[in-house]
């Protein structure tokens, strides 16, 4: 749920309040740069994103407008997410997904009684070995602590679909998390 | 969605509301306790200490954005004045960056957008696709990446982007241009179909970074160069190729669909697998449970594949569906025909072709001295069969077309001409609902109806009198918003105004407006009821209870009230 304070920041934003704009940035940049880590799996790059996103924000304020489905906050990550993408394009490297949901299923109950060890670091690397819409809707679902409302909102999925997407997601995490540490 | 899959969200339900791991674990049924390990990790996730930008960086970047905020959202003479300008350097300097940007907005390739053409009833297009203000499309206008378009009942449009790929939007169609770009011969185009049904044609793409994808709720397609329909409801995409071929995925699987083939894909489950389809346009003839027989044919109906469910018999459909292996039918959408071209037909691979006979995927259908064939079809090949049903159950075909002929892949055509005239789009044959037949009524016109609060005879007069779905519905909408009558706004149209235009006349209208709490409105009000009272005193069919008041029509543009009027026997016909 936006805020009434988040309303009126960004209120005040359209209408040219620089301090306004600024109190956005501060609010919001260290989940997108979080968000951005873990997405494109390098600092530096997820420095420079944010800052690109954040520069996209104040071009499409003019025409950003409150909705029911979606908040503020959902419609920043979105512009993220495009940023992402858009970043892969343009550099043709995109981490390539090792793990199909097929993968991921078959080995289910395989390593069930095996406890991993989760770091940033192993995590930011895991990641890299899943599809795009499942290091999505990890990132969104764990690490910025969204609802499954507000991921199939921005992800254009149903509530349903997210729901199976993450448990897909975290089994394909976990038997990435495994292998990580047996190459250990 | 499994059990799993909600057991999951349960647990983590719990989680956040406070009951510790060890407790949600002790409570997972022995039978699910396969979710556990996924438990654990996801609130080890959540567990983790953030990732934090370094502290210069940020402030370096939040100096960044206020100042492009100052540039961009500041007042004009702000933004292109600084202060440094008032000096003869600086103004030189303002003027070589201004040169350098206008040169550079001039030498931009026009790729990031698409033209929409042949605009049929209402198309709109907004920033955000729950945006409160949508603004009306026109022939040649440009919607941009980023931007939704979403049509009207009764509407439609084709959004033309580089190198001449197109997709049509049907009616009651919303469309998001998540991605769209061009440039020399590569294009990426991504689009998010959020329902509706569109039809894509796709000019060979090329280069590693082209790319054409329309994404859904259940499924998304990719092609390279091809033609092909996506058919979206809120829980089902239905994926049918002309030509080419179209690669089909969800989070479950993958299939490639060929010319000719279809597949149904319903969220959260494996697509299904291709089929051949078929088509039928004819009325109801009998609904015998899950089995309808249209224009002679009999198929199965999937009640949860069929959007409404308010069809009859005697009801003039269109229906699509597909030929399974054991050469059953089943039909994926039923609805009201779009236009006379949509003709009986089913595709399929020949197996034989006699004088009198060809066979095609197991479906014998009779050939005669007018049966049109491409040349050059042989055994083998993929084909599209037109054909209509003899008294005695024969299926004779009227064209045999090769779905593979080079001739009808998409051609690439660089320039756009938004003059060019718009395709004439044939009304619909048959029997309709509402009008000539008013047993049955025209389900569009029952949801306009709720919608608005109106009575569903006052929805299908202006139907009837030719007005579009779409259009009725923008303007009933324009009414409630604004407090102009609607007839007013149906005589705007008739004197020749665009829907754009009436749009921003009534929105303004309705911003100079007093409020309702404003004495001068109510002394307008007050006005009106009284002219209301001498029109009822002048009212020969006040006791008439066959009179009811209904808008009128044929009101002209100075008729600015509504008139009371006696209930039309609506006068529109179908073409025979």
């Amino acid at each position: 749920m936006q805020s009434t304070n988040e309303t009126t920041l960004v209120q005040l934003a359209q209408k040219g309040n620089t301090n306004a704009t600024g109190t956005l940035y501060e609010m919001h940049h260290p989940g997108i740069f979080q968000y951005l880590f873990y997405r494109v799996g390098d600092v530096h790059t997820a420095e420079e994103l944010t800052g690109e996103v954040f520069l996209k924000m104040v071009r499409a304020l003019p025409g950003y407008r409150p909705t029911n489905n979606g908040t503020f906050r959902s419609w920043l990550y979105t512009i993220a997410r495009n940023m992402a993408i858009d970043h892969y394009r343009r550099n043709a490297n995109r981490p390539l997904a090792a793990f199909d949901d097929e993968l991921g299923l078959a080995s289910e109950d395989a390593g069930d009684a095996v406890e991993v060890k989760l770091t940033n670091e192993a995590l930011q690397e895991a990641l890299k070995q899943l599809p795009d819409i499942q290091r999505d809707v990890l990132i969104l679902r764990f690490i910025e602590n969204m609802t499954v409302e507000e991921v199939a909102s921005m992800l254009h999925k149903t509530y349903d679909s997210i729901k199976s997407l993450q448990r897909r997601a975290l089994v394909v995490l976990r038997q990435a998390l495994l292998e990580q540490e047996e190459i250990q | 969605m499994t059990i799993q899959d909600q057991l999951l969200q349960n647990c983590l339900d719990e989680f956040n509301q406070g009951r510790s791991l060890d407790e949600i674990i002790a409570n997972v049924p022995p039978e699910s306790a396969g979710i556990i390990p996924q438990l654990r990790l996801a609130v080890e996730a959540r567990g983790l200490p953030p990732v934090t930008m370094a502290p210069e960086k940020a402030q370096a970047q939040r100096a960044q954005v206020k100042q492009e905020a100052r540039r961009v959202l500041s007042p004009a003479f702000l933004r292109f004045i600084p202060s440094w300008a008032v000096a003869p350097a600086g103004a030189l300097a303002v003027l070589v960056v201004l040169l350098i940007a206008f040169s550079a907005i001039l030498a931009k390739p026009a790729s990031s957008y698409a033209t929409v053409m042949n605009v049929e009833g209402i198309v709109e297009v907004a920033d955000d696709i729950a945006a409160p203000e949508w603004a009306v499309l026109q022939d040649g206008d440009r919607v941009a990446q980023g931007q939704y378009v979403r049509t009207r009942f009764g509407s439609s449009a084709t959004l033309v982007f580089f190198e001449g790929t197109r997709a049509t939007l049907g009616q009651d169609t919303q469309v998001g241009l998540q991605v769209v770009e061009g440039s020399g011969r590569t294009l990426t185009v991504e689009l998010a179909q959020i329902n509706g049904v569109t039809e894509h044609s796709v000019v060979p793409l090329h280069g590693n970074s082209s790319a054409y994808i329309v994404h859904t709720a259940s499924g998304q397609a990719s092609v390279h160069g091809t033609a092909f329909t996506v058919d979206s409801t809120a829980g089902a995409t239905r994926f049918a190729v002309e030509h080419g071929k179209v690669e089909v995925n969800n989070a479950e699987e993958s299939v490639f669909l060929t010319a000719g083939q279809a597949a149904v894909v319903l969220a959260d489950e494996t697509p299904s697998d291709p089929t051949f389809e078929f088509a039928v346009q004819g009325t109801i003839t009998a609904i015998a449970g899950d089995q309808w027989t249209v224009g002679g044919l009999t198929f199965t109906v999937d009640p949860a594949l069929i959007e409404g469910g308010a069809w009859a018999e005697g009801d003039w459909v269109w229906v699509r569906g597909r030929i399974l292996s054991d050469g059953s039918l089943v039909a994926d959408k039923i609805s009201y025909p779009n236009n006379s071209k949509e003709r009986s037909n089913f595709t399929g691979v020949v197996e034989s072709m006699g004088d009198a006979a060809w066979v095609v995927s197991g479906k014998t259908v009779a050939i005669d001295a007018e049966t049109e064939f491409d040349e050059g079809i042989a055994v083998g090949d993929p084909v599209e069969v037109s054909f209509t049903i003899l008294p005695d159950g024969t299926w004779l075909a009227k064209e045999i077309e090769a779905l593979e002929d080079d001739q009808d892949q998409p051609v690439a055509t660089p320039t756009v001409d938004p003059a060019a005239t718009p395709e004439v789009i044939e009304t619909p044959e048959g029997t309709r609902a509402g009008c000539d037949v008013t047993d049955k009524q025209h389900p569009t016109g029952l949801t306009l109806s709720a919608r608005y609060g109106v009575s569903y005879e006052e929805i299908m007069v202006w139907f009837c009198k030719g007005y579009g779905l779409g259009e009725i519905d923008l303007a009933y909408e324009l009414s409630q918003t604004s407090g102009m009558p609607v007839s007013e706004i149906f005589a705007m149209r008739e004197s020749g105004i665009g829907w754009g235009n009436i749009k921003k006349e009534v929105e303004k209208l309705a911003e100079d407006t007093p409020s309702p709490d404003d004495d001068k409105k109510q002394d307008k009000d007050k006005g009106k009821d009284k002219d209301k009272g001498e029109d009822d005193d002048e009212g020969d069919g006040e006791d008439d209870p066959s009179i009811e008041e209904t808008p009128q029509p044929d009101d002209k543009k100075n008729d600015k009230k509504p008139t009371k009027t006696p209930k039309v026997k609506p006068t529109k016909k179908p073409k025979p």
